[in-house]
């Protein structure tokens, strides 16, 4: 009988360790599952945190967000912020602390984190999007780390970063009652490879612009980004910029780079100390928003797109590129511009904003127009001010105009002493087709239009207020065409009508019906008027078979000869 | 009548049951299969223990502090056996302890339950290869590998 209960007691042995056995198996395993879903949301964290890094360090540097504060047992504790959307607690309900670090100094405005009850060290923060950054810190306690992660373990004391130290292989706190992961530098490199630079320039760092500018610069040409945003806040004092090249290695890439004021007119660019200076930008993707460039800061543009909106550019120089305009456009220039606007072969998308061209005593040329289409919506208008004797648009090589309700406004300046020699030339090849738009001319000019290539007035209204040499210059291969109830000049006083509507010094081609000349002296004249013997008939399309046209003279005479 | 005798026949039948079991009944290897038991059941214990710790600190445990009592219980070990480990090298939990008979306490059952690379059974922990003692009492040793580099 004692043996039979012994044999029962060992049975009952065996089967009480096969149940201890499976129930520590399944309690060990329960915490190792925690444990890898714990470090598994570390790493979730250290993504979030990498990801929501913004580029706004030195050089568009990632930095790491600033976090927040909260108390834990009665001292305050720095940790993530809030809009990263993780777990901020882990599944033993303790908050994941946070320390961000910068791989550079703070700066003169700085920040405090909090590790714990007595230890603290300082950041700087740039607010971007909103958002606090930290381009700045005291040292990081370890070598290349910028960011320390702690999750405590259940039931353990409050431990913070200060507690942080380092195996040799691992970071940890004493007793290891908490997890300890670290953002590295160089992760944060890998990251910005793959990043926007972003640079901002604000008044609080204006002391640093230029070596910030230049610094910007030296990276972009080593990194390459696909996307650069200089951003600046608004400022009473005018930024400075050296000179500056930004040449893609890659023109088919579009890299992007985007400079970006705060407000409409809240931002100046000049030259340093109001030098020259010239912007050049090759096979890039430029986009411009909000910013006043001075009449002493040239762009030169090349091999790519151009994108402005509420811009003011001192001398531009746009070549073999496409132009897209989101808002109005103003170009002042210097003294020593001869020309203030050149585009070649560049094609040129107005939409609905305005162009308004400010010309000096020294600008011969308002907008240089070569080769490619320039296409202006309803609503928009092209205004041009003359200070000197200059011409308003010149269209050559092959260069196409086409306006569509678009109004073409030519001033003579706050003193009234500029004039224009012309304020459209057409040249051979070239053409210009105006439609349903008004050009009020308010400066005085040689003539109005100086066509060589081939104009067509369909709907327009010329309203002279300086009267004009001519209307229409008719020169070498020109072709004219009016229709539309197309009107130049008006029947009033001399300034209100051009000496001679239509002068044609050469001309192939004059066409056109329900058009009304007003001129002092005669509505046209010319060769290509002449070849018919009614030189004095009522309407003009008496005349050769080059000339189409079924013009009104409604003041001057209907002749060529005075 | 007729259930007097079932009776009777039940009775002694049992009777003749207990009676057999227990003479036939191997204590030895009860204690074995007991001894075994605790031992896997602990091997896989410490190792969960290990893994957590690795997961946590992203390293192996230095020390079996580390894994026990600070992230498992200690697993129970027949008498006269205890636990260590190491990762000078490779990292191992081993049960180890002077023995008097080839069983072990379930030592020898439980070394067959592992493949030869996963663990030894050796006269010291941290051996590299099977060597039974000959003479006992003897030091035996059941290393199980966690980490092999």
């Amino acid at each position: 009988m004692i043996a039979m209960i012994v044999l029962v007691l060992m049975l009952v042995g065996v089967v009480s360790v096969v149940g201890y056995g499976a129930m520590s198996t399944q309690v060990s395993t329960s915490q190792l599952m925690r444990a890898v879903q714990e470090n598994r949301s570390l790493d979730q964290w250290i993504v979030a945190i990498e990801g929501n890094a913004a580029p706004v360090g030195d050089g568009g540097v990632l930095s790491l967000p600033y976090g927040e504060e909260i108390v834990l047992g009665g001292s305050a504790y720095h940790v993530p912020p809030s809009w990263i959307l993780a777990n901020h607690t882990n599944s033993w309900g303790r908050a994941i602390q946070y320390c961000p670090y910068a791989p550079v100094a703070v700066g003169p405005s700085t920040s405090a984190v909090t590790l714990d009850q007595e230890n603290e060290y300082e950041v700087s923060t740039t607010t971007y999007n909103g958002r606090d950054f930290v381009t700045g810190s005291d040292p990081s306690p370890f070598e290349g780390v910028v960011g320390i992660l702690i999750s405590p373990l259940a039931n353990s004391p409050q431990v913070s970063c200060a507690d942080v130290e380092f195996s040799g292989q691992s970071y940890f706190v004493p007793g290891r009652t908490a997890m300890v992961r670290t953002i590295s530098r160089t992760s944060i490199e890998a990251h910005t490879e793959n990043s926007p630079m972003v640079v901002m320039l604000t008044e609080d760092n204006s002391e640093h612009h230029t070596e910030i500018i230049n610094e910007t610069l030296e990276q972009w040409n080593i990194r390459q980004p696909e996307r650069l945003l200089i951003r600046f806040s608004d400022s009473e004092t005018p930024y400075e910029f050296p000179v500056l090249s930004f040449f893609s290695s890659d023109p088919g890439s579009a890299r992007v780079i985007q400079i970006i004021g705060q407000t409409p007119g809240g931002v100046t660019i000049d030259g340093i100390d109001s030098a020259a200076t010239t912007l050049t930008f090759s096979g890039v993707d430029l986009q411009v928003s909000n910013i006043d460039f001075t009449n002493m800061v040239s762009v030169d543009f090349e091999n790519g797109a151009i994108a402005t909106n509420s811009v003011t550019f001192g001398p531009i120089n746009i070549k073999e590129s496409s132009w897209r305009f989101g808002g109005d456009l103003n170009v002042v220039t210097q003294s020593s511009t001869t020309t203030a606007v050149s585009i070649r072969n560049v094609s040129v998308s107005q939409g609905i904003y305005d162009i308004t061209v400010n010309g000096s005593s020294g600008t011969t040329t308002l907008i240089d127009y070569a080769g490619g289409n320039w296409q202006s919506e309803p609503l928009s208008s092209v205004v041009l001010n003359s200070l000197g004797s200059a011409k308003g648009v010149v269209l050559k090589n092959g260069a196409q105009w086409f306006t569509d309700g678009a109004d073409i406004v030519a001033d003579d300046g706050p003193s009234n002493a500029g004039t224009f020699s012309s304020l459209i030339e057409i040249e051979a090849g070239s053409r210009a087709h105006l439609k349903g738009m008004i050009m009020d001319m308010q400066s005085e000019a040689s003539q109005v239009f100086s066509v060589g290539g081939a104009l067509v007035l369909d709907d327009v209204i010329v309203s002279l207020s300086q009267g004009a040499g001519a209307g229409v210059l008719l020169t070498g291969e020109g072709a004219l065409t009016m229709t539309g109830d197309s009107l130049i000049g008006a029947d009033g006083g001399l300034t209100s009508k051009p000496d001679k509507g239509v002068q044609a010094t050469g001309g192939r081609f004059v066409g056109g019906d329900s058009a009304t000349i007003n001129a002092h002296d005669n509505c046209w004249e010319g060769t290509i008027f002449t070849t018919s013997a009614a030189t004095s008939a009522a309407s003009s399309s008496a005349y050769a078979t080059a000339n189409q046209s079924d013009w009104a003279c409604a003041s001057g005479l209907p002749t060529d000869e005075i | 009548m007729v259930s007097l005798i079932i009776t009777v026949i039940s009775i002694g039948f049992f009777a003749i049951l207990l009676l057999a079991g227990t003479n036939y009944m191997n204590f030895d290897a009860i204690q074995e299969i007991k001894g075994g038991g605790q031992i896997q059941h602990g091997f896989l214990q410490l190792t969960t223990g290990y893994l957590t710790f690795q997961e946590l600190h992203r390293e192996d445990p230095s020390a079996l502090s580390d894994v026990v009592p600070a992230i498992v219980l200690e697993p129970p070990l027949p008498p006269a056996l205890s636990w260590s480990y190491d990762e000078t090298y490779r990292s191992w939990f081993c049960v180890s302890g002077i023995v008097n008979d080839p069983g072990m306490f379930g030592m020898a059952k439980a070394r067959y339950e592992f493949s030869s690379d996963a663990a030894t059974l050796a006269g010291s922990c941290g051996a590299t290869a099977d060597s039974m003692p000959s003479i006992y009492p003897a030091t035996a040793a059941l290393t199980y590998y966690v980490r092999i580099p």
